[in-house]
């Protein structure tokens, strides 16, 4: 959905249409229960925060400035909703442990061209968080530097050095990962024509 | 989220669905906040009177340096409600260079009035002048505090910290750049302790009030507080 479209949408919601917002929650829903995944590393508790943040959106539709980007000012709530719940969390000493099998991560169509699903997903996982936030902010949901920076609450420039960090150290993972692969299959390679020799 | 959810989510919205008016710009807030703090420190002005000794500053001396103070509390206020505004907050480093900014402004101005009218407090009331001053500028610093944090719970505070500092710091540098227009001592040993610090008891006193609302774990926006 254009963002033009999406701008429209929220005008007719402030304005009080019930089929705005329904139209809204189908265009919104897929990229924050991805960014909610991003943050909380758990699909589980992504669900359970998309209610809270698609909630606190409808109490704050009036903080929308008509005419602005929707897409960073529902990521805001949404990031809102999240570090709300964990410092409710932190302060109930509630934390919910992960589980072990981080979550499947959203690839964005820039970094798809480095390598396998399987591959690029272990190597998002190991990127450090703010990286990964940035990353996907910008390569897979469209955000401008300067709309990352205002939805993080940091500088534009530090939005830029974190998502050019991120995107570097994922082409190393994954380099890394394609020279080690390539080095077995050498060693395979050899390790079979050692063997061939000797039984000639 | 299942079908269920969205149905439950929608149940829960549609009761609530009348029309909004989007709250204007954080800028045009600031201004708003501005206006209403010159009309107010005007009122103020006509109850105590001017410092005696006006004639020695000057229109610039006394008027101008007030005006460069109540600038920079805009700014602030402007960054504060900004801050309430999801996907507009700037970076957490902001309210402090303009903190910084702010009381860099402050000392300076306090050096040149003194340099204009060099006066220090009477003879064994050194004390009873600072706490008069740090009082004054601490009671009447809570109506432009209160006002900016109304202004601010209508939208979704973001950067609580931010908002505490930038309030308090704002509303603060108004009143004392009022109240300097008033009282004519000037020397640093009066300054600094009194009129720094009751600017420093409205920062405290804002914080108290961002922490107290925050621990109320209000979901969302204040509604029905004032008509902007």
């Amino acid at each position: 959905m254009s963002r033009q479209h999406l701008i429209q949408l929220m005008s007719r919601y402030q304005a009080g249409e019930e089929s705005a917002f329904e139209e809204l929650y189908q265009a919104l829903k897929p990229p924050l229960l991805s960014y909610l995944t991003t943050l909380s590393w758990s699909r589980q508790r992504a669900e359970d925060l998309l209610q809270e943040t698609f909630l606190l959106l409808h109490r704050s539709r009036a903080t929308y400035l008509p005419g602005r980007p929707v897409a960073p000012w529902a990521f805001s709530i949404a990031r809102h909703a999240y570090l709300m719940d964990r410092r409710k969390q932190l302060r109930h000493q509630t934390r919910e442990v992960a589980s072990d099998d981080p979550p499947e991560l959203p690839i964005p169509p820039d970094v798809e061209r480095l390598g396998d699903f399987q591959g690029l997903q272990k190597a998002l996982v190991q990127l450090p968080k703010k990286q990964l936030e940035a990353v996907l902010l910008h390569h897979l949901w469209g955000f401008s530097f300067r709309e990352i920076g205002a939805t993080l609450g940091i500088r534009t420039v530090t939005a830029k050095l974190r998502a050019h960090r991120g995107l570097r150290k994922l082409r190393d993972i994954m380099n890394s990962a394609v020279t080690g692969t390539t080095r077995d299959a050498k060693l395979k390679e050899r390790t079979k024509s050692y063997s061939t020799g000797n039984k000639e | 989220m299942t079908t269920d959810d969205f149905v439950k989510l929608k149940s829960e919205i549609a009761g609530d669905l009348e029309p909004v008016k989007p709250l204007a710009a954080p800028g045009v807030r600031a201004l708003l906040l501005a206006s209403i703090l010159l009309v107010y420190s005007g009122v103020v002005l006509l109850a105590v009177g001017l410092r005696p000794d006006y004639a020695e500053l000057g229109f610039w001396g006394a008027f101008g340096l007030a005006s460069l103070q109540l600038t920079a509390a805009c700014f602030l206020f402007w960054i504060g409600l900004r801050s309430s505004i999801p996907g507009m907050t700037g970076s957490r480093s902001w309210p402090w260079a303009a903190g910084i900014l702010a009381a860099a402004l402050f000392a300076a101005a306090s050096v040149l009035i003194h340099g204009m009218s060099p006066s220090s407090p009477p003879e064994g009331k050194a004390l009873s002048s600072a706490l008069a001053c740090v009082g004054a500028i601490a009671v009447l610093g809570i109506g432009p505090l209160v006002l900016g944090f109304f202004l601010a719970v209508k939208g979704l505070p973001l950067q609580w910290g931010t908002l505490g500092l930038t309030l308090g710091l704002g509303s603060g540098l108004v009143v004392e750049a009022l109240w300097r227009l008033y009282c004519p001592i000037s020397s640093w040993d009066h300054i600094f302790p009194a009129h720094a610090g009751g600017i420093l008891l409205l920062i405290a006193w804002s914080f108290a009030a961002v922490w107290y609302w925050r621990s109320r774990g209000v979901r969302g926006p204040a509604r029905r507080l004032w008509p902007f």
